[in-house]
């Protein structure tokens, strides 16, 4: 039962890119309700908060599944799936800093 | 087959209580989370983690599992006995773990018969119609920062397992032809809607995300938008000022040393990092290198540098 490929659909997911609420909550097969809480919680923020309809940046939706990898496999509450995110966060930094600053040669030892 | 030590995976004695195989696993699935841990093999200790625990915390599994004995040792070729599992009543039925088609041929073979063909719902009854999204698939893509300035075209192989009419599994390879878009930055994820697993039944396929990882590159590092090079320089280039050619991934463009410069000084090259809107920046970190002394004339230079020059480099260490 060899399927024909569909046509190939490439998005990018940056942060120039904009999607809407419903967009999240098709692309990650979630409740709206649950982006709601992200929001609240601070995972998430709404790029004008006040307009007539949210939008989202794009890279939301990596957000959103790495929220849901988290509940599910390991259980997290949604302030610790922030605390977990915030961290991450953290930690990505720190690790791209490391990298762009040379590494020193390892020491010789001296006579 | 092989066969699994689950025992062994969570790093508990095989009279470990149900609560003692919990905190095991827990512990486990936090410390090699691939969202939590990006170090290579940690995802396959996950997955080894979450299919010992899908056996070990349920009692009816266990004791099926327990029933095969000791004696086997984990990744031994391994034959289930005949009827192994007659006897044991298996509520709830096979998987139940979102990730289950990922289990190892060992976990299919003495529990996934009871749930019928595995990944694809081949072995749904044909009176029961199910349908459901096909699972999302998650792969890296490792590209040169080169490609990240000019945008490139890369095809990726990708093997994933299919289920054909009969419920026969195969492993085939599917080739996309995936569009590496200008200014795209480490971490970024591409989707590729309808390119993860088919559907079940009538369901949609799920989509394929690639995260984009940068190779190594040679002279640069990435941060970010930004980019930084370790610049070369002579001595007197750093003493007195210069003017240098400076690689860029764009081309070589000239920098303006400027006189009294010391190593370490970072001279940014404005809008020469990754393209965007704005641009990143790329970052000249100052090295200052010695001419080898391996000629009389050199010496000599370094000599009069020592009678003329009151130097001493050592001034601030107070010795």
């Amino acid at each position: 039962m060899a399927k024909t490929p569909q046509p190939q659909t490439e998005e990018i997911l940056d942060e120039t890119r904009e999607v809407t609420l419903a967009d999240l909550t098709r692309t990650c097969r979630v409740h709206a309700e649950w982006v709601l809480e992200l929001v609240e919680e601070g995972v998430l923020e709404p790029l004008q908060p006040g307009g007539p309809q949210w939008r989202f940046a794009a890279t939301s939706v990596v957000r959103i599944q790495k929220a849901q990898r988290l509940q599910r496999d390991l259980g997290v509450n949604l302030p610790g799936i922030a605390l977990a995110l915030e961290l991450l966060d953290r930690i990505d930094a720190l690790e791209a800093r490391l990298r762009a600053a040379a590494v020193p040669p390892p020491s010789e030892d001296a006579d | 087959m092989e066969y699994k030590d689950y025992y062994k995976i969570l790093g508990v004695e095989r009279n470990a209580t149900q609560d003692e195989i919990k905190r095991a696993y827990r512990k486990m699935a936090r410390t090699y989370h691939p969202d939590v841990n990006k170090e290579a093999g940690a995802e396959a200790k996950f997955k080894d983690a979450g299919e010992a625990y899908e056996v070990l915390k349920d009692p009816e599994k266990r004791a099926a599992y327990d029933e095969l004995g000791a004696n086997w040792q984990q990744g031994q070729e391994f034959r289930p006995p005949p009827n192994w599992d007659a006897g044991f009543e298996f509520s709830g039925g096979g998987y139940t773990s979102a990730d289950a088609s990922q289990f190892s041929d060992f976990f299919e073979q003495m529990f996934g018969g009871m749930r019928g063909g595995r990944g694809g719902g081949a072995g749904f009854g044909a009176h029961r119609e199910f349908h459901a999204q096909g699972q999302d698939h998650h792969a890296k893509i490792e590209i040169d920062l080169r490609d990240a300035y000019a945008g490139a075209k890369r095809a990726i192989t990708l093997r994933m397992p299919e289920v054909d009419a009969q419920g026969h599994v195969t492993v085939k390879d599917r080739t996309l032809n995936v569009t590496i878009p200008k200014g795209i930055r480490e971490g970024q994820h591409i989707r590729l809607a309808g390119q993860g697993a088919p559907g079940i039944g009538k369901g949609p396929a799920g989509d394929l995300y690639l995260e984009v990882r940068f190779a190594p590159d040679p002279i640069y590092r990435v941060e970010g938008k930004d980019i930084y090079l370790d610049l070369p320089v002579a001595p007197w280039e750093a003493a007195l000022g210069a003017s240098v050619k400076v690689p860029t991934p764009e081309g070589p463009v000239m920098l303006k040393i400027p006189p009294n410069s010391t190593k370490g000084r970072t001279m940014r090259l404005k809008g020469r990092g990754l393209p965007g809107t704005p641009p990143g920046d790329m970052h000249a970190v100052l090295k200052i290198v010695l001419p080898p002394a391996d000629t009389d004339k050199a010496k000599e230079v370094y000599k009069e540098m020592e009678r003329e020059l009151p130097f001493d480099p050592r001034a601030e260490l107070g010795v």
